[in-house]
């Protein structure tokens, strides 16, 4: 019988392994610019986690189905931080086409849905059911990835592969407790009514906590750090907003509690299990009777055999280092895309880190990345369309206006318009750390922050003879920056610029 | 990121940890973000607002003033440039979170960096919390005023 899958074994320009959204929208957008790769997955379909995850049904982030701009249009995305970002509009599936209508948190099976929905209409064809190995790198500097379907040669390598590998820390006796994903195939019911002690705060703890309300009699939350929710911290720290209500259920004394704990051991016992701790605010050790423990201490990328390829990581082993296009620090030619360019931190201004964990902000990732190759390894440069000078100024306030990638990762990636001797040219959306770090032509950066007060406002970059500085606009009603003041003072702020 | 796990044991070794228990180092140190960086790579800027603190787990970096390598305290004194490089233990960028001022100088990293960086319009509330790190913020500060020469 013949294998009608798409890209086998043998030599390719780019192999992407991974079909989860971040691989999805990257092998879209390298096709889109032209470059020829494979797109190979271990799963036998698109979608990545949310073929598995999370585990209670809908997704922690929004797709809304009815915004103030059309949906699907361009700015329409910062409203919808789950569907593929596509050039042509044939092409779209949109998240919200799928959903009952009646919550803008899809759920897991509408977010698969989608996820095949655009493998479909975008021609995202990848190689199903077959699962990379092992990785080598030959004498002329080319790659070889194994697969169960043979052998995989490339010049670069694009590894999509999520974060959803177990991490645990080394406290003695978790290895004995379930972790979050092991959860996922046991399911919940043999949790009714028992006493669950959950070790974690963040996103996954307070989804298990949240989906356990109506099941486990105690629930007890411990980590050894408190609790700061995004809608303290305004920004999107976890956990998020939809998983707080265990949090309130602690604050009203409803059977669940949320502790400051170092955990020192967790013993089995005949009835459950032990643990042992130590407060972090002052109260002092305590052990907690328990029926049952999860482990949501966090993942890890699926690195598989990269590090002794010499792929450097950080953050307990659990991200590969990168530079601001997400290739590998320590082994040129190896680029991550999807949920694992977080590791890529960005400015950090007013501590916003990157939005690069989640769909929302990756995506727009993959756009800028796959131009990023486009360019530095296959020559082909980007559209550049120049713009009118005198239409510099409005453009550059609609984009931090209106643009999703700008709203999608604040602070992370910009507008740029360059301003050089040809005129000004449109050169898209750009990665700020990498704006501002580096020469060029004269030019400016838009994008949008938040401030210490928790406002947006718009941030601008001017690079002028080599440096950049910094200007800071203020927050404006409706964060609608084009205002007469905003117009006058840009206008200022890019006169002179390329003579 | 999902949590930053149980802290490197050598994070006690660090003077501004120096004084907790190892609960309270696990408490702190998960206030944190992990960050890396490679060499070249500019961790503060000069003239730009809302930045963090950040305090060098390994690596080092260069402290730069108008793109020269100057010593800290000689900015304020008056005194003759002399280059500082910041190592493991040091930490950079808390002037300009506790001024509420863009910053003063640039920091670049010399080599692979491992650093922990705290936002910073959370550095005041984190201090509070945690004063035996305040107080060891403290000391070092009046290290580098009393001694600028040997700050380290």
């Amino acid at each position: 019988m013949n294998d009608e899958r798409p890209f086998p074994p043998g030599d390719y320009p780019v192999v992407v392994v991974g079909t989860g959204p971040g691989g999805l929208q990257l092998s879209y957008d390298l096709r889109a610019l032209g470059i020829e790769h494979a797109l190979i997955s271990k799963d036998s379909g698109p979608g990545g986690m949310f073929r598995r995850f999370p585990m209670f049904g809908r997704l922690i982030t929004c797709s809304r189905p009815h915004a103030i701009v059309e949906c699907g249009c361009t700015e329409y995305f910062r409203y919808d931080w789950n569907s593929m970002v596509t050039s042509d509009p044939t092409h779209q599936a949109l998240v919200t086409e799928f959903m009952e209508g009646d919550n803008y948190f899809p759920s897991r099976e509408e977010m698969e849905a989608a996820l095949a929905a655009f493998s479909e209409r975008g021609g995202v064809a990848a190689r199903y059911d077959c699962s990379w190995e092992s990785t080598r790198r030959e004498d002329d500097g080319r790659f070889v990835l194994t697969t169960s379907d043979g052998e995989y040669r490339a010049g670069l390598l694009v590894f999509a592969v999520g974060m959803i590998e177990p991490w645990r820390p080394p406290t003695p006796g978790i290895d004995q407790v379930p972790h979050y994903v092991d959860i996922a195939d046991s399911g919940i019911e043999h949790l009714a009514g028992k006493r669950v002690f959950i070790i974690g705060k963040r996103n996954s703890a307070f989804e298990i906590a949240n989906g356990l309300l109506a099941h486990a009699c105690q629930l007890i939350l411990g980590s050894p750090h408190g609790v700061r929710p995004s809608i303290s911290t305004g920004f999107p720290t976890p956990p998020r907003a939809r998983y707080v209500q265990p949090l309130e259920d602690a604050l009203f004394g409803g059977g669940t509690f949320v502790v400051d704990v170092a955990l020192e051991r967790i013993e089995r016992t005949a009835d459950g299990y032990e643990i042992h701790a130590d407060g972090t605010t002052g109260l002092g050790k305590v052990t907690f009777e328990v029926d049952e423990v999860i482990a949501c201490t966090g993942f890890s990328t699926g690195l598989g055999d990269l590090r002794k390829l010499g792929v450097e990581t950080f953050y307990k082993d659990r991200l590969p280092t990168q530079t601001p296009y997400w290739e590998s620090t320590s082994v040129p030619g190896i680029y991550f895309a999807g949920a694992a360019t977080q590791g890529q931190a960005g400015m950090r201004k007013y501590g916003w880190p990157s939005h690069s964990a989640s769909v929302g902000g990756f995506r727009f990732n993959a756009k800028v990345q796959s131009q990023h190759i486009a360019k530095k390894h296959f020559g082909i440069e980007p559209a550049r369309p120049e713009i009118d000078p005198e239409r510099a100024v409005d453009l550059l306030l609609e984009q931090v206006t209106s643009d999703s990638a700008i709203w999608s990762q604040h602070s992370n990636l910009a507008r740029q318009l360059t301003f050089d001797s040809d005129g000004v040219h449109d050169d898209g959306i750009a990665v700020l750390v990498d704006f501002v770090d580096s020469t060029g032509p004269d030019a400016v950066a838009v994008t949008v922050e938040t401030n210490l007060e928790g406002h947006l406002q718009p941030c601008v970059y001017v690079r002028r003879h080599g440096d950049v500085s910094e200007e800071v606009f203020g927050p404006a009603w409706m964060n609608d920056f084009r205002t007469d003041e905003n117009r006058a003072r840009l206008t200022e702020l890019v006169a002179g610029l390329g003579r | 990121m999902e949590g930053l796990g149980q802290p490197d044991p050598d994070l006690g070794g660090l003077a501004l940890f120096s004084d907790l228990t190892a609960s309270e180092l696990d408490a702190v140190t998960q206030e944190f973000e992990e960050e890396h960086a490679q060499p070249g790579t500019r961790l503060l800027r000069q003239g730009f607002d809302g930045n963090g603190f950040y305090l060098v787990v390994s690596g080092e970096a260069d402290w730069l003033v108008g793109g020269h390598r100057v010593d800290r305290a000689a900015t304020t004194f008056g005194m003759p440039p002399k280059p500082v490089t910041l190592r493991r233990g040091d930490w950079f960028g808390e002037l300009s979170v506790l001024f509420g001022e863009p910053s003063i100088s640039d920091v670049y990293a010399l080599t692979s960096m491992h650093l922990l960086v705290l936002p910073g319009h959370e550095l005041e509330g984190f201090l509070r919390r945690y004063p035996k790190v305040m107080f060891a913020l403290l000391k070092g500060e009046a290290r580098r005023l009393r001694d600028p020469e040997r700050w380290k």
